[in-house]
């Protein structure tokens, strides 16, 4: 590290340029990184986070709950197939308050029978029962609070909010679960039928369904309108970034390294071993790309902090961990065509001049 | 007593084609400790090829290299670079100091490589002695070419080698600076009882060397 801290204080400018190519790179990846958690979550939580292992559709829904219908009889017949199975049902819908009739706020009815194994857990208030709604605790940004009624826009019955569980989303919006009670009062005409059936399997052997399918937890997610796409998009940009680094930086250090070329040739005759030179660049790449990706991280860790609540963004310490060390790796990684050509480096180019 | 470096009947040549380009013909050459010699000759004479091989950077054709007695030609690149750092000190055309270390550091350097501790006071001793007392602290960029010499002498004596090889150390300096860097490295050689050998084509130095040689297409010869 002899060469390598010395060349580094000696060309802060030089050094400083890649460091900050390096942070904003990194920079990027962890937000990009953030926001595909954050919209991943948003998309699916309450699938995802449901106890439920899989959910029984109806054949040719194509694993989407909002192509579903089973008849109340049907489901009934399905769930003797399983250990635990309960209905449920989705749709999105709209809510107000009364005092603010003009604020209407986009979300998802979860019908799931009280007691039942896929009933939220609240963290403040009442567990669901007959006398209210538990909600989403994304509903707190757009103002609802504890004991508040709201109404229903399209069949204007009024609930009211006795729990709050935690932030459950469905397709990027924040859910309420209702019981079927409180649901046959605000659908009359969909009394008989059920989206589908939400399972809790043991067992790997799949049971035959007539007329339905056991869809996976995954499945469902994937096929939630716009989440494969939206992940999907979001993984090529990382994808790409992380090549665009390597790239980059690949070539930066070897246009550093030619430029060193001689001084390598004398710095061999002088008696300096390659491996010792190799270490010098490895050292040199691992600080700055070190010094660049411990920036980034702290400032996206501040950033997660004082994002607002309407913005998806995710962030776990350990992706920041795993994602600071693919990046130094890469950047080691980019230093091996340059290690090549100063392991090719003869150290008799010292002798005579700039030629002869 | 035995010679701290021995060439003999070194020839070393390239295949070009057909074509066989000799570069140094039946080469013999001894220098003793405490000996300062100079190898003269025009551009292409073979002068660098003659350094290079006495410097274990280069294998000769045919020929022997002995080191303080030891013979070197035939060991591998690995033992090489060890023998450069440890037994050879070197001082190229243009200094070749390495431009992000200062004075010190450039002495600093050679004793880290040969992992030799407690050092700083021979680092600056040296320094001292070469009239770069008041230079420690500065980058190459900011010295004067006949400083950037002496550095480079400090730095090939920073190992106490048993042989200096000087590259044209005078070419990028006038005669005046030339000759002062010439007359320092020679006061080097004799006080530490060290062998040198300095190729160059400035005939204007030779009176401060023990030893002429001539070179001339390839071809060794001693002036007397």
């Amino acid at each position: 590290m002899f060469l390598a801290l010395r060349d580094l204080r000696h060309a802060k400018l030089k050094f400083g340029l890649i460091s900050l190519i390096i942070f904003l790179i990194v920079f990027l990846v962890l937000f990009i990184t953030g926001l595909a958690a954050g919209l991943a979550s948003d998309n699916g939580a309450a699938i995802s986070e449901s106890p439920a292992s899989g959910y029984v559709l109806q054949k040719g829904a194509e694993n989407r709950f909002s192509r579903s219908t089973l008849t109340k009889t049907k489901a009934q017949q399905l769930a003797k197939k399983f250990k635990q199975a309960t209905p449920l049902t989705i749709q999105q819908g709209t809510i107000q308050r009364a005092k603010d009739a003009a604020k209407k706020t986009d979300m998802a009815y979860f019908v799931v029978k009280q007691g039942s194994f896929i009933a939220p857990k609240s963290v403040s208030g009442q567990t669901l029962n007959t006398t209210g709604v538990v909600v989403s605790d994304k509903l707190k940004a757009s103002g609802y609070r504890l004991g508040q009624k709201f109404k229903d826009s399209q069949s204007g019955v009024t609930l009211k909010i006795i729990g709050f569980t935690t932030a459950m989303t469905y397709s990027h919006t924040p859910v309420v679960y209702v019981t079927p009670n409180q649901w046959q009062k605000m659908m009359p005409q969909e009394t008989q039928t059920v989206s589908a059936l939400a399972v809790k399997q043991t067992t790997t052997t799949k049971p035959k369904l007539a007329g339905a399918n056991l869809v996976s937890k995954e499945a469902i997610i994937q096929n939630v309108p716009g989440y494969s796409a939206e992940q999907g998009s979001l993984d090529m940009m990382i994808a790409f970034l992380y090549i665009i680094s390597v790239v980059v930086l690949a070539v930066f250090f070897y246009v550093i390294t030619i430029q060193k070329i001689r001084e390598f040739g004398v710095l061999k005759a002088l008696g300096t071993k390659t491996s010792y030179l190799a270490r010098y660049l490895i050292g040199e790449i691992g600080v700055v790309a070190l010094l660049a990706v411990i920036i980034a991280d702290i400032v996206v860790a501040a950033l997660a902090q004082v994002m607002p609540a309407a913005m998806p963004f995710i962030i776990s310490g350990q992706i920041i961990l795993t994602t600071s060390l693919i990046f130094v790796v890469v950047a080691v990684l980019s230093a091996v065509v340059s290690l090549v050509k100063v392991a090719r480096v003869d150290p008799n180019t010292a002798i005579g001049g700039a030629g002869e | 007593m035995t010679e701290t470096l021995k060439l003999t009947n070194v020839v070393k040549y390239y295949q070009d084609g057909d074509a066989r380009i000799e570069v140094l013909r039946e080469v013999s050459l001894a220098v003793k400790p405490g000996e300062f010699a100079a190898v003269v000759g025009p551009s292409g004479a073979g002068k660098s090829t003659f350094l290079s091989i006495a410097g274990a950077l280069l294998r000769p054709s045919e020929g022997q290299v002995y080191l303080a007695g030891q013979e070197i030609t035939q060991l591998s690149q690995k033992q090489w670079t060890k023998i450069r750092l440890e037994q050879i000190g070197f001082i190229f055309q243009n200094s070749e100091l390495i431009p992000y270390l200062t004075v010190m550091d450039q002495l600093r350097y050679m004793s880290v490589l040969a992992k030799r501790k407690g050092q700083e006071q021979r680092a600056q001793d040296l320094l001292t002695h070469l009239e770069l007392a008041n230079r420690l602290q500065q980058y190459p960029a900011a010295l004067s070419g006949g400083e950037r010499q002496r550095v480079a002498i400090a730095r090939a004596l920073m190992n106490d080698p048993q042989l200096i090889l000087a590259d044209e150390p005078t070419a990028s300096l006038d005669s005046k600076r030339g000759r002062e860097v010439v007359t320092m490295l020679r006061d080097e050689v004799h006080a530490n009882h060290k062998a040198a050998v300095m190729v160059t084509h400035d005939e204007r130095v030779l009176d401060l060397v023990d030893t002429v040689y001539q070179i001339e297409d390839g071809v060794l010869k001693k002036k007397d």
